[in-house]
């Protein structure tokens, strides 16, 4: 009787999980298959000069939401996501080679940087290339050496050779594992919750300079003016 | 651009920059340029982990630089912690003038 109950106990608690959590359970394989398949490619592909906001994805371009959740989940996955997504970085489809240069900078240290350096020198589109390099740099000190100065060297393209300028600035340092952390406990819920007369979405983030800066640091005592920039804009 | 900071101030709000990159990148632009982070008036906050971007709604919304990055944005958030204002880019150069900032922090309270 005991052990019926507890089996009984047991196959309902599995049953559950399953349930709730069939969505994180995705492989990685089947989250990019999902991602190529849902990314409207014609939108955010296109040269700036042919799409009707220039730089600017569509308002209500929900690529961005999709991007960001297959983003968060194959970090979630940790090292047994990095077959896939090296594999990935072989794919005929764009979006989904740019996807896993990017995701794979999250995965450090456990990610070989062989096929990021075959991708930041051979690969046809630029925004592999640039992703390639930014993830290469958050490996910190990889087994094989990369000759960043011959990278920059045979690079054509002028973004590119910037971010090759911003991985050499890192001196072989890591991604912190706090960056990493923050993305894997990061809930889709929270995704586009800023709306005025809402509460704002609570942050804490390091300057540039080190410091920790919290949002409710400023409860009560000033208004804050955010501004969200991108480089030098 | 100090002018405004400290006009800001004078209003009892303080400006946040939030750029999506490692803090690597804001110190390769400042060095090619001859500045160095501290030069930088304001608090230059990284969210490389996009998780703040995404929280706003910017996350991967402007392809530029070769790049799927945030889209420009500005918030203003009242002592209480409520937001009052927002503008999100709709075209690059869609920001609101730093007297359009100062009505909106006159008329907080």
């Amino acid at each position: 009787m005991k052990i019926f109950i507890s089996v009984v106990f047991f196959s309902a608690t599995y049953f559950l999980s399953t349930v709730t959590t069939a969505e994180d359970l995705k492989s990685p394989k089947a989250l990019l298959l999902r991602f190529t398949q849902s990314c409207d490619e014609s939108q955010w592909m296109q040269r700036s000069d042919r799409r009707p906001n220039g730089y600017m994805l569509a308002d209500a371009d929900v690529g961005w939401n999709v991007r960001m959740k297959t983003l968060q989940k194959l970090v979630a996955h940790g090292r047994s996501a990095v077959p896939t997504l090296v594999q990935a970085l072989k794919s005929k489809s764009l979006p989904e080679r740019i996807l896993a240069a990017q995701t794979l900078g999250y995965l450090a240290p456990d990610v070989p940087a062989q096929p990021l350096l075959a991708a930041a020198q051979s690969d046809p589109d630029a925004a592999v290339r640039l992703y390639a390099v930014d993830s290469l740099g958050m490996l910190g000190r990889t087994s094989v050496p990369v000759d960043w100065d011959k990278l920059r060297q045979n690079e054509t393209n002028r973004d590119v050779r910037m971010h090759i300028g911003y991985a050499m600035e890192r001196k072989q340092q890591p991604v912190e594992v706090s960056v990493i952390k923050k993305l894997v406990s990061w809930k889709a819920a929270q995704t586009d919750t800023a709306k005025v007369g809402h509460p704002a979405p609570g942050f804490e983030l390091t300057a540039a300079t080190g410091e920790t800066i919290r949002l409710c640091d400023y409860r009560g005592k000033q208004a804050v003016i955010l501004v969200f920039i991108y480089g030098d804009t | 651009m100090r002018e405004n900071l400290r006009q800001f101030e004078d209003l009892d709000a303080v400006l946040l920059a939030i750029d999506p990159h490692e803090a690597w990148s804001a110190k390769y632009l400042l060095k090619e340029t001859g500045f160095s982070t501290d030069d930088v008036s304001y608090p230059m906050l990284t969210d490389p982990s996009l998780t703040v971007s995404a929280a706003y709604g910017v996350a991967f919304q402007m392809r530029i630089h070769t790049e799927l990055s945030n889209r420009p944005a500005t918030f203003v958030i009242d002592k209480a912690g409520t937001i009052r204002f927002e503008q999100r880019a709709k075209t690059f150069a869609d920001r609101p003038t730093a007297d359009q900032i100062i009505q909106v922090l006159k008329n907080l309270n």
